[in-house]
């Protein structure tokens, strides 16, 4: 069997027709409502493996996790309901602030730095420039490498004494940092790894400069606009939105950073805790520890900030993101 | 006029150059650390080119660590997951783009919410669960859920799908086509550069992935590549040469498909209706 | 075409998933099939983390000469990696609670208290067969027990000792057959073996946390006790902030940051830094005497006491693994056997010669190290040496302690806040898991 229509690969961009088409319905109606009948069946059973993993994976833990955190739960003794104990605890652990505010630190240096180092790169390479595809390939394929394979590079990179980055300071005449071993240094060793795997969001930007109709510019250019003002009054505010989503999946992502720091410390977060990210934190707990129940109130305690940030950030959206066509 | 053309031309591409350096030089770096012996790693000032190519540390990371043993459990893991999502994200996502049913929007809605939930809160719960059920130190926990589908695949396969135009299907329903033909036979073709895209994301993720299998497994047989080289790494801390030659090792499979699917991999994210 | 292509990529799924299938099948029926029992013999399952190296070996070499000579039960030795140092984690907690334990497990004693619940404890098996406290060194037994419950068997001893490096000794006028006994010598050697060229250290004489120079290591050579009678933690004693201080002290006469790098960019086996011959003296395990005889077997080293302030009532910290027996054990009896083979034997024990570990018997270890000159010190000060405080938070109390020097020396405190701190926090744990 053939396809019906000659459809190529190139998807015809429709966006906003897709409502429904309100003639039809007085055509036929018995027809049409078997057929929407037939539809809405279809779509709950479409939905069906969705909705039980939906439950299974996301609302039953979500819920039980809850529970665990008014318990004392560690998989092996017996379990007992403790109230708040868990969450009057974590307020007095030293460690817990310690890796929360490792974490909003850590989060604040890099989402912004991801920002702004992604929308130059999206934008340099949307240019018309030779070689674009090979200057994409290049600056995306950092991002491929699996985080251990990175954090060993860059340990190699960092090393204070042998390594390639405090050779090519000393070069010019500084005297690098004990780049991973000096605690004032740590996060922003952390932050440089992280900005060099940018690819995935630099990608993400230049699908939504794509976006962006090119008749804005040309009516830009007919009034006789630079490439600044251009950049700056078009290109920018027709961002926004993909900005918007990669800042609210950037933070989410930062607040949850577990792999790299840990890897890099073995989970010590080592130096003098500078590298103790909350994720590791309650790692420790509930697998070193095996407090699953105070894990699950320190879990609990990251998905309240986290909502609250992503709901600061909505609120705030309404003032600078714009949508086309808006 | 035209100076000023080229004037920025220069600024731009010397910006690129400089940027592509620095974004090169790491990964060039690692290559030849991974390729020479230990008498020109430390050279100073270093050796970009090594004298020969010196094969050893590759030997050595693939006999030193249980290589091809870690290999084959990462490739199980990351396939089966990928054949997953491929399977279960297109589905929701048809049903969340292009059929109307009761609760459909608020169930949309959910799923958006469902992506910021931190993996660290369901960890937990969903560890003691598959415990429970016996599967710790079996693959499974990081295979099963990708069968029930995954919200990010699932809002990206909705974006891609509610593009498509209207008019595909409705001929199809006419001409009596079951929702599951038009599904199979109309959409899923059209849909290959989203599906593939999920499909890359998804073999990335799982074969980058440390946590959970840092998490679900026990015995050193089942380890995925990511856990056997931060346990070489543990033990042998310095071994730059063999570690370097492992990095590379384990990047490799990841770069081959990027650039086997990359055609795909830039068609099949969409934003356009990122505002739902 | 389109179909083609869309078959193609079908065709290659279908193939992925039939090969990836076929191959997860295959592993999981062999390993059922090691589940399996067979009518004379009675198989158990030992989990160890010891694969790799001359311990690895003499570990293997114990478990075959125990199938040997035990023809009615079958060891399985399995290797399941460690997943925070050695102690007992969520590996061997969920096989327990999924009642699917090992029958014997291996572990690192100092962190076993905590799981009491996954455990079985072995006071009976012991008392019928006569095995008790007299047979091992007091550290090894009170390391294994808490509050008179026999946790596991004690299996092996690691022991710190000074290593200095007589070359050095000689080149910077110091008597090689006289290391420094107290810290105030100990201080002086140190200034004299390091050779500064610029900002950068060519040669340093000591670095007191580098190898296996613990807070525990320096708090007992101070004098210092780490819990007292009742069982409370006691890490801010005073003699312990005092050997804290100390660390903080030396730290910072040599600059703080030029020795954390030099640490941290140190290397461990033939790139440790006493083998390379960039630092001078250290504190470190017996177990480096095999290290060095395997990556610089012509090191003109010594080994001495880790100096104490008084330069007497030397003492050393000790630490090593247990055999346990998990909850839930069907072959209770058969891990017994193997776990009393393995820790009181003389024939098992004695195989720890291979990897140059100490047993937890003090008459073996005289019978196979007895005779070398090396192992003298070690010998000498096992008797008096300390064992972790055997609580109920054990593991967090290791790793608090691990990181407050760096804590103190990275102004994250004074030694005494930062102890004061742990102290509380390690107490209140303790409270908190008692009254549950």
């Amino acid at each position: 069997m053939s396809n019906p229509e000659p459809i190529q690969n190139d998807i015809v961009v429709q966006r906003k027709k897709d409502e429904e088409p309100k003639f039809k319905l007085n055509k036929k109606k018995v027809h049409h409502f078997s057929m929407e009948h037939q539809r809405a069946r279809a779509g709950i059973l479409f939905a069906t493996p969705w909705i039980i993993g939906l439950l299974l994976f996301y609302a039953y833990p979500l819920v039980s996790s809850l529970y665990f955190s008014f318990t004392n739960y560690n998989v092996i003794s017996e379990t007992k309901f403790i109230g708040l104990d868990n969450y009057v605890i974590l307020f007095q652990d030293r460690l817990f602030w310690k890796s929360i505010s490792n974490t909003l630190i850590y989060a604040a240096m890099f989402v912004p730095l991801s920002i702004i180092v992604g929308v130059s790169l999206a934008i340099l390479l949307n240019l018309p420039i030779i070689g674009q595809g090979f200057f994409r390939t290049l600056f995306f394929l950092p991002s491929l490498l699996p985080v251990i394979a990175l954090s060993i590079l860059w340990q190699w990179l960092l090393n204070s004494q042998i390594g390639l980055v405090n050779y090519l300071l000393d070069l010019i005449g500084i005297a690098g940092p004990g780049w991973l071993s000096d605690p004032t240094w740590a996060k922003p060793s952390l932050v440089v790894m992280m900005l060099w795997v940018i690819g995935n969001a630099m990608l993400i930007y230049l699908a939504g400069l794509q976006d962006i109709s090119q008749d804005y510019y040309e009516a830009a250019e007919m009034d006789g606009a630079n490439w600044f003002w251009k950049a700056m009054h078009i290109t920018l505010p027709l961002l926004t939105p993909v900005i918007f989503f990669n800042l609210i999946m950037g933070v989410i992502q930062a607040l949850q950073e577990f792999t790299l720091p840990y890897a890099l410390t073995y989970g010590t977060g080592s130096p003098a805790e500078s590298l103790l990210f909350y994720s590791m934190h309650l790692y420790n707990n509930a697998f070193l520890y095996m407090k699953m129940g105070y894990a699950s109130s320190m879990a609990w305690v990251l998905f309240i900030v986290i909502m609250a940030i992503t709901l600061i950030l909505f609120k705030t959206s309404k003032k600078w993101v714009f949508y086309q066509g808006d | 006029m035209k100076t000023q053309l080229t004037v920025k031309k220069i600024w731009i591409y010397s910006f690129l150059i400089i940027a592509g350096v620095t974004f090169a030089a790491p990964f060039v770096w690692m290559i030849s650390t991974s390729l020479k012996p230990n008498s020109q790693m430390f050279s100073y000032p270093p050796q970009w080119i090594p004298d020969y190519l010196y094969f050893e540390h590759y030997i050595k990371a693939v006999t030193d660590i249980k290589f091809f043993t870690f290999f084959q459990n990462s490739l199980i893991i990351s396939c089966l997951s990928t054949i997953g999502v491929m399977i279960s994200c297109p589905l929701a996502g048809y049903a969340f783009a292009r059929l109307k049913w009761k609760g459909r929007d608020t169930l949309f809605i959910v799923t958006l919410a469902v992506m910021m939930i931190p993996f660290p809160v369901t960890m937990v719960p969903l560890f003691v669960m598959f415990s429970k059920f016996n599967l710790v130190n079996t693959f499974l926990p990081m295979i099963i859920p990708t069968f029930f589908g995954v919200p990010f695949f699932i809002f990206l396969m909705r974006q891609f799908l509610k593009q498509l135009p209207k008019s595909l299907e409705d001929a199809a329903r006419i001409d009596g086509c079951s929702e599951f033909m038009i599904y199979l036979k109309i959409m899923l073709p059209l849909c290959q550069p989203a599906i593939l895209t999920i499909g890359l994301f998804q073999f990335m993720f799982s074969w980058n992935d440390f946590l959970q299998p840092l998490i679900y497994l026990n015995d050193e047989s089942m380890y995925t590549l990511q856990l056997g080289l931060q346990q070489f790494r543990s033990a042998q801390d310095t071994a730059w040469g063999p570690m370097m030659a492992a990095s590379v090792l384990i990047s490799l499979p990841i770069i081959a498909i990027y650039f086997f699917v990359q055609k795909a991999f830039i068609k099949g994210i969409s934003f356009g209706g990122v505002k739902g | 075409m389109f179909s083609f292509k869309k078959k193609k990529i079908l065709n290659i799924m279908i193939g992925i998933l039939i090969v990836v299938s076929s191959v997860a099948c295959a592993n999981q029926s062999s390993s059922e099939s090691e589940g399996s029992t067979n009518d004379e013999k009675t198989k158990i399952v030992f989990w160890h983390n010891w694969e790799t190296g001359p311990s690895g070996e003499s570990l293997k070499k114990s478990v075959e000469l125990f199938n040997e000579t035990h023809p009615h039960i079958e060891v399985e030795a399995v290797y399941v990696a460690p997943d925070g140092g050695d102690a007992v984690g969520s590996k061997l907690l969920t096989a327990v609670a999924g009642g699917n334990p090992p029958d014997v497990f291996f572990t690192s004693r100092y962190g076993i208290a905590e799981y009491m619940d996954a455990v079985t404890p072995l006071n009976e098996f012991a008392e019928r067969d006569g095995i008790s406290q007299d047979l091992f060194y007091d550290w090894a037994w009170g390391e294994a027990t808490y509050e008179d419950t026999l946790l596991g068997l004690p299996y092996d001893g690691t022991a710190r000792a000074l290593f200095y490096n007589k070359e050095h000794f000689r080149a910077a006028g110091l008597d090689p057959d006289n290391p420094p006994t107290t810290i105030e010598e100990l201080e002086e050697a140190a200034r004299k073996l390091t050779i500064k060229e610029g900002n950068r250290y060519e040669q340093i004489g000591f670095i007191p946390w580098f190898g296996e120079g613990w807070l525990y290591s320096w708090g007992w050579a101070f004098g210092g006790e780490f819990i007292d009678e009742n069982g409370t933690i006691t890490a801010n004693a005073p003699k312990i902030v005092e050997a804290l201080e100390w660390e903080t002290d030396f730290a910072t006469e040599y600059g703080i940051e030029t020795l954390n790098s030099f640490v941290s960019s140190a290397g461990t086996n033939a790139t440790n830094p006493f083998i390379t011959g960039q630092l001078s003296m250290m504190v470190n395990g017996n177990w480096m005497l095999g290290q060095i005889d395997e990556y610089a077997p012509d090191l003109d080293y010594g080994i001495s006491y880790i100096p104490t302030p008084t330069g007497d009532g030397f003492t050393t910290y000790l630490g090593g693994r247990a055999l346990i027996m998990p909850k839930g054990v069907k072959n209770q009896e058969e891990a017994w056997e193997f776990i009393k083979f393995m820790c009181t034997t003389e024939e098992a024990q004695s195989l720890k010669k291979i990897a140059g570990d100490f047993s937890a018997i003090a008459d073996v270890n005289q019978k196979i190290y007895g005779d070398d000159p090396k192992q003298e010190i070690f010998l000498e000060v096992m008797p008096n040496g300390h064992h972790r405080p055997v609580i109920l938070a054990g593991n967090m109390m290791w790793d608090e302690l691990a990181k407050a020097p760096e804590l103190v020396m990275n102004n994250r405190g004074s030694a005494q806040e930062v102890l004061d701190e742990i102290t509380k926090k390690i107490n209140r744990e303790i409270e908190t898991k008692k009254a549950e």
